[in-house]
């Protein structure tokens, strides 16, 4: 009886290692592109990871799941698309794990479902999509627009354009310079350092604290439904400001006291210039409270 | 005149479009807004809002020509295929497009409506029977109709995918969208106590676009299921 018992574990243990080799196929392939070329990638679940290289061309290393039907790679020479197949049965149950090694003055277009994207080094323009998938940005790209409705956008560093949109994620910036449009509904926001020229910035019911200073003549345009916001600022910032709620709170490290918009209405409005003016603060809030405070 | 801040400048836009201030007052802000580009973006932006007026009708109502070629590019549900292949989706861009551009027409319309109540000078002033009299607010004016169609048919064809979403995504959306209908339903109530206050109908526009973004996103997500 032992000996059986012994004997059907070793057959589930064999049948089984066979199981998981067949789930797991593992990728390695390398094409040709250009340096400054676009790579397209989709991938419904798993993950992606996008590095900029000095090699040649493009190296996808990986593996791929269990219901994965194939890895489609088709290429002319600029452009270069990278898309998991899964079985017509399945849709969004099959898993891949890629590593994709691009040049790194390549653009890159990446959309998923739940795979979580990151990209690391590349200096070309970014365009990153995941309804659920957390997106995660290291590097100084051209440009970036990332998006998702429940994964959080996580940006080390943001210059030239960057467009960040969320429904529920969170939404990260440590950071932060150029032009920066921030969206998001319930998500929360935090800008944690930078200098920027413009930013815009909206939420509906979602928290954000922005650490960040406008450049000179820059331009800050933020509008909250009920979100609470918070500008921490240098206590020696150049710039003018204009906050006006509805019915939301101000309060003012600056100095100067909001003044109520109407004799009977719970309205809130604060207008000031701090040290030599020049840039421009905007804050509309419906009933959020907003903070003005200094660093 | 003392140097100028933007405020000062802001404040005094309109009435320079207008021709209205003093020579004087008109060179002193000539002098910032040759040194000041945010503020020469305002002065375009108010030009370009009083254009936007002058051109409508002299009525209140949005101008419904705009709608009908929207409706034929939901009605005919063109295709944008995403690499995942999801189905059939809204011309995403284009009618985002033009859902911006109604939307700030609508602004606009109300904003000239509205501008129309205190400063008959302005074409829009002949706000007929449908003015502040009947009780009805400019931004229900405005929000009506054809906005409210797009709405509904974006919820319509969100309903007909959710099968297509994972009860996560599903979740999220919705309960998101009830974020926004909640921040609409609040500045309505406002609206009603304070049915004149400029920045209401800002925020009203303002909601209801997010809530059309948010509808034109999830309408067009990949098929988890």
């Amino acid at each position: 009886m032992k000996t059986l018992t012994t004997t059907t574990l070793l057959v589930l243990l064999v049948l089984s290692v066979a199981g998981i080799a067949a789930a797991d196929r593992s990728v390695d392939e390398t094409r040709p592109l250009a340096p400054d070329g676009r790579v397209e990638i989709s991938n419904v679940a798993g993950e992606v990871n996008v590095v900029g290289w000095t090699g040649s061309g493009v190296a996808i290393t990986g593996t791929l799941g269990d219901n994965v039907k194939e890895l489609a790679v088709t290429s002319d020479g600029d452009h270069l698309s990278i898309e998991v197949e899964l079985e017509r049965k399945v849709r969004s149950s099959g898993e891949a794990r890629l590593t994709v090694k691009v040049p790194i003055g390549a653009s890159v277009e990446v959309e998923t479902v739940s795979a979580d994207i990151t990209v690391d080094g590349v200096r070309g323009d970014l365009d990153l999509e995941s309804v659920s998938g957390r997106v995660e940005v290291s590097g100084e790209p051209r440009s970036l627009a990332a998006a998702s409705v429940s994964g959080d956008l996580v940006v080390a560093s943001a210059a030239g354009r960057t467009e960040l949109e969320a429904v529920s994620g969170k939404v990260v910036v440590g950071r932060a310079s150029g032009r920066l449009e921030v969206s998001v509904v319930s998500g929360d926001i935090e800008l944690e350092s930078g200098v920027l020229e413009s930013l815009e910035l909206e939420t509906v019911s979602g928290t954000a604290v922005c650490r960040v200073a406008p450049a000179a003549g820059g331009r800050f345009a933020i509008e909250t439904m009920s979100g609470r916001v918070e500008l921490v600022l240098p206590a020696q910032v150049d710039a003018d400001f204009h906050i006006e709620t509805f019915s939301g709170s101000i309060e003012n490290d600056f100095g100067p006291a909001p003044k109520r918009t109407d004799e009977h209405g719970p309205g809130r409005e604060l207008r000031f210039t701090s040290g030599n003016g020049g840039a421009r603060v905007t804050v509309e809030s419906f009933s959020g409270s907003v903070h003005l405070r200094t660093k | 005149m003392s140097t100028l801040t933007c405020d000062d400048v802001m404040e005094r836009l309109g009435e320079l479009v207008d021709g209205a201030l003093e020579e004087a007052e008109a060179a002193s802000l000539g002098r910032h807004l040759a040194s000041c580009a945010a503020c020469r973006h305002e002065l375009e932006a108010e030009r370009e809002l009083r254009a936007a007026t002058r051109a409508l009708p002299g009525s209140v109502a949005p101008a419904r020509d705009l709608w009908p070629d929207i409706a034929d590019r939901i009605e005919a549900g063109r295709v944008v295929r995403g690499r995942f292949g999801w189905p059939p989706a809204l011309p995403v861009r284009r009618l985002a497009t033009a859902a911006a551009a109604a939307v700030v027409l609508a602004a606009a319309v109300t904003a000239a409506y509205l501008a129309g109540l205190n400063r008959a000078a302005l074409p829009v002033a002949d706000a007929g029977p449908s003015g502040p009299q009947t009780g009805v607010t400019p931004a229900q004016l405005v929000i009506g109709g054809d906005l409210t169609t797009i709405r509904n048919d974006l919820r319509a064809r969100l309903e007909e995918r959710r099968d297509e979403l994972s009860p996560e995504t599903w979740s999220v959306v919705t309960e998101n969208l009830e974020v926004i209908d909640r921040a609409i339903q609040r500045i309505q109530l406002a609206l009603e106590e304070h049915p004149y206050d400029n920045r209401l109908n800002s925020h009203l526009v303002a909601a209801y676009r997010l809530e059309i973004d948010l509808l034109q996103r999830a309408t067009r997500l990949p098929a988890e299921i």
